[in-house]
This record gives C-alpha cells, structure tokens and sequence, in this order.
C-alpha cells in the first residue's frame, strides 16, 4: 500500500466507522435501544444489511465501469436491478412462501435482464459498450413498468411497490430469512473478494478492449465473468432491500477521485465507501421524517452534493 | 378527529335529473368505487348499474358487471361510452376523471366519507339520488341498531393493524381501519401517525408493543410473524394473539358493511379473553 493514500483510507475508514455507529445508536427507540436486546439484534440485522447491500452494489458499479470503460456503468443503467426487481416481485406476487425463495427469485431476474441485454446489444456477432448501455437503459425502464404491473396485478399496495423500486432497509428477518441473508452475506463477500480479483484484468479493460486483447486478457471471458458475478450479487441484494440508486454510480467514481483509476484499491474503497454511505442514508432516512423514506430519495439527496463539491474542486 | 370530518357531497345534476328523483328505468349509473357498489346493491339499486370497476367484487353480482377499468385507473371513454345518468367516483383518486366528466356535464357524486356517521349520511344520499329512498333510510337503521348493539369498551386494547410486510407499512390516524378500531375497543398504536398508511420501522413496532396484531394483507400467516426476529417478546406474540387472514375489504370500505367489520373486530379484541 503506497503511503500517499494513507489519509485517504483512514478517512473512508474513519466515515464508514463513524456511519455504523449512527446507524446502531439510532432508531424510534433512541439511544436506549441499544440496551434492549430485541432492538439490539434488528440493529445489528439491519447494519449487516446496509454494509452488504451498499458495498456490493458500489464494488458491482465500480467494476462495470471499468469493464465497460464507461462512466455511466451501475447495476441501475445496466438494468440488472431492475431486473431483480422484477424477479423478486413476482416471486412475491406468486406464492406466500415465497419468502425463502426471494433472493433466488431476485438473482434468476437479474440473471435474465443481464441475458436480454447482451444479446440485445449484440448486432451481427459484436458486443459494443454503447450498444450495452443503451440496451441496458431500455430494459430497465421496461422491467420497472413490469414491477408496477406486477404489482398492481398481484393486488399489492402501491406503497410496496414504490418501497420495491426505491428501496430500503426495513426487510423484517424471521429465522429461515436471517439464515439466507447470512448465506447472501457470505456470498456477496466472496463475489466482491472475486472481482477483486480480477482487478489487473479490469485495469487493463479500462484501458479499451483491443489493447486488453493484445495483452493477453481473454476480454469475452473477462466480461462474462463480470456479468454473471454482477448478476448474481444485484439479483440477491435487491430482492432484500429493492432498488437503491445511486450508489453503484457515484460511489465508484467518487472513490477513484481519491485513489486514482486502479481496481485493486478501487473496489475495496468503493465496498467501504458504498456501505458507509448507505447506512448513513438509512439513519437519514428513518429518523429525518415520521414514518421514513424510500431510501433513494436520500442516497441522491445527500450523495449527489457531495459528488458536485468533489467534482468542482478537481476543476 | 375523523368524527368532526363531515361528508363532502358535490352534486351535480344536469338538466332532466333536476332535484327530483330520477325515474329507475331511465337513470344508467357508473360506480368507480366499491363502497358506493355495495351501497348500490344494498338498497335494491343494483340493476341499474351499467358499469364499475375490477375492485368490484361484492356481492358476487357486481363482478359481472361491465368493468371500466382499475379503481385506481378507470377509463374515460368507456364510462363516457356508457351514456350514464351518474357517475360515482372519490378523491383525490379520481381528481381528474371528475373534472373532465363535469366539463362534459355528466352528473357525478364524490363520495368520501371519513367516519362510521358519515357511510350512514351517503348510505341515505346514494339511496336519493337512485330514487330508493326508503330503502336507504330502513338500511341506515338496521345498521344503527346493529352498530348500537355492540357494547362499549371499558378497557382498550393496543392494536398494530399490519397492511403490508415488506416494508412493514400500517393504518395510521384519519384512516377506517382507526375508527372502527377505536369503535371496536381496541387502539391503534400507530393511530397518531398523520400519514394514512405510513411504513413503520420493525423497531417501532417492538417499542409499541401491541397486545394485538391484525394482518389486513393476505400473504402472511400469524406463524410468519410469531417467527420474525425480535418479535417474541411483542405482548401479543407472547400471547398468540395474531389474526390472520382477515377480510380486508370489511375494515378499508366505507360501505354497507362496516358493521359487519367492527362486530368482527370487536369479537378478536374482546371475546377471545
């Protein structure tokens, strides 16, 4: 690790310290929460939660960037989460035991929605990273009409589905579902730990396809690698916590402002930096207004300031 | 509070209906909320429904009728294609549907009635306007009567009415599910809560600690939620007083069948014991 980015992981480290700790001391029942052990264990639970779900989604963005040497890369614009989305919402909308299921209903939308995408995007044999995104932003849109159509047609709220697309922590855990976030928890580490990985093979995508070619990375596989991880990890988050943006676009980006473009120290900041900033918009969200916000609300509200200050001050 | 909240009637009958009742033959009317269908049905007005909505559901007659759209989202065109005499609709949910059918001077009636006294009040002003007054008034009283056989409750008890699980959202102040609750022996813990359905931390949940919890949404079961973390110690859990796969639709419509949900309610609260 090079000294001259000492500060800077102590920073993030001291951000996301500081974001946890809000997020465990704060709640409806205050600071006295913490003594009471059933509030306690939803703490810790919904903690847990926000750390895997902003540090996948973050390390998710951070990667497609790179894949795709394009900065408009997120799970949100690529429409896997979307996707997830949709997959979660019909595994709830089909059966009431369902529940279990969630995260494997979450993964196969994503999966699908990453599938449609690609061959989309494929026009006569050759993928290219506009084709990809453009078909990415039109699936989207089209999975999160779905979700309401869903929605509506499975006789749910329209607060639900609203939650669904705009995300939150508020995910009720009974023992079967604390077990599968335990094993989603463990999963999505690994998966990031694998993109971590690869982060030579992302450095030197970054730096466009063909020169990747002629250095000897296999890109098709690279790509592919990266895609079917990225599905796997949106798809199970979402179907937790629903679509949260934001954070797998800015984080990223904001991370490389202070480490510079290399994956090897883009993606565990950008797995800190996401997590930090989620559960602090969590503690904003669920303490700010009686009654609590969709958690995108406040993930634009205080990140993209923050992402116009840094930007501003590079210039 | 809901009480003080008086029916907000607009009226308004073109040329031909005038003040008087309307002749049944003639008059073709749209309901787009199923409330005002169950009022319909009750009072032997049912044939001159031409059309409502899929939400429409009772009584079981109501489901054959000709269907112009959601609740949420019913459509113009066909209702205006109906040729109705009167058109009843609520807001704010049809706020622009209403506009453009006064613009069009088809005659419509907003009903929205916000406490058990106010159902009563339209009960009495739907019977009018489709000319079965008498109808109307003998429903209102054995409603009444009904109502007023209910005894009430010396002792409340603190209710956490769930309408959806993921997130976890509820009933809160100003609602029907409140009123009848309240009507019913019971208190809403959420109940001073502005919004209508608010989405509730699972914390705050623990911190009310309810002796009772209703599930007003159909896919869980009161093993679901005896199984969620933390909740063990929740008053009613510890006691098994969960209910589970409750008629919604008897505590959400402001209609014929509002007695029918606070006798429900008020058996779950008080004869279990």
């Amino acid at each position: 690790m090079q000294r001259r980015f000492f500060p800077a992981w102590i920073g993030l480290a001291v951000f996301f310290v500081l974001s946890s700790v809000l997020s465990v001391a704060t709640g409806p029942g205050g600071l006295r929460g913490v003594e009471v052990s059933p509030v306690m264990d939803l703490r810790l639970l919904r903690l847990a939660l926000g750390i895997v779900a902003g540090g996948v989604l973050a390390v998710v963005g951070a990667s497609l960037q790179g894949l795709l040497q394009n900065p408009l890369a997120d799970p949100y614009t690529m429409g896997i989460a979307s996707g997830a989305a949709l997959g979660a919402g019909l595994t709830l909308v089909l059966g009431r035991t369902a529940g279990a299921l969630l995260p494997v209903g979450g993964f196969a939308g994503a999966m699908a929605t990453m599938l449609a995408v690609y061959v989309l995007a494929r026009v006569r044999s050759r993928v290219t990273v506009t084709g990809l995104i453009l078909a990415g932003v039109i699936v989207s849109f089209l999975c999160s009409s779905l979700v309401m159509l869903v929605m509506i047609l499975g006789r749910r709220t329209l607060g639900e589905a609203v939650y669904m697309m705009m995300g939150h922590l508020g995910t009720v855990f009974t023992g079967t579902s604390s077990w599968l976030f335990l094993a989603v928890a463990v999963l999505s580490l690994v998966g990031c730990a694998w993109l971590f990985s690869m982060s030579r093979s992302l450095d030197i995508m970054a730096s466009g396809e063909e020169a990747a070619a002629t250095l000897g990375i296999d890109t098709q596989r690279t790509t592919k690698t990266v895609f079917v991880i990225a599905s796997v990890l949106v798809g199970m988050v979402v179907s937790f916590t629903g679509v949260i943006s934001f954070v797998g676009l800015v984080i990223p980006h904001l991370v490389r402002m202070m480490f510079g473009p290399e994956h090897r120290r883009v993606i565990p900041g950008s797995f800190i930096g996401g997590a930090g900033i989620l559960l602090l918009s969590d503690v904003l969200a669920r303490n700010v207004v009686p009654g609590g916000l969709p958690l995108s609300i406040v993930t634009a509200l205080v990140g993209v300031p923050f992402f116009i200050y840094l930007l501003r001050s590079r210039l | 509070m809901t009480l003080t909240r008086s029916v907000l009637t607009i009226v308004l009958l073109v040329a031909g209906c005038g003040q008087r009742p309307v002749s049944e033959s003639r008059l073709r009317v749209v309901s787009l909320v199923p409330s005002v269908t169950e009022i319909l049905y009750a009072v032997g007005a049912g044939r001159m429904l031409v059309g409502n909505t899929n939400q429409c559901n009772f009584p079981e007659a109501a489901r054959g009728v000709y269907k112009v759209g959601d609740f949420m989202s019913p459509d113009l065109e066909r209702i205006v294609a109906l040729r109705p005499g009167l058109v009843f609709l609520t807001l704010p949910m049809h706020r622009q549907l209403l506009d453009k059918l006064i613009e069009m001077k088809v005659a419509v009636y907003v009903s929205r009635p916000a406490s058990i006294e106010a159902v009563f009040g339209e009960t009495d002003t739907v019977s009018q306007l489709v000319g079965r007054k008498a109808a109307g008034e003998s429903l209102v009283a054995d409603m009444r009567r009904r109502l007023d056989s209910i005894p009430v409750f010396a002792d409340t008890l603190r209710v956490y009415a769930e309408i959806s699980g993921t997130p976890l959202m509820t009933a809160g102040g100003g609602t029907f599910v409140n009123e009848l609750l309240a009507r019913a022996g019971g208190q809403n813990v959420f109940g001073s809560s502005l919004q209508e359905y608010p989405v509730v931390d699972p914390e705050a949940v623990l911190a009310a600690d309810p002796d009772v919890i209703l599930l007003l949404h159909p896919d869980m079961s009161n093993a679901d939620i005896a199984g969620r973390i933390g909740w063990g110690d929740i008053s009613a859990v510890k006691r098994g007083r969960i209910y589970d796969h409750l008629d919604e639709d008897l505590f959400f419509r402001p209609g014929p069948r509002i007695v029918d949900g606070i006798v429900l309610l008020a058996q779950l609260l008080h004869s279990a014991r």
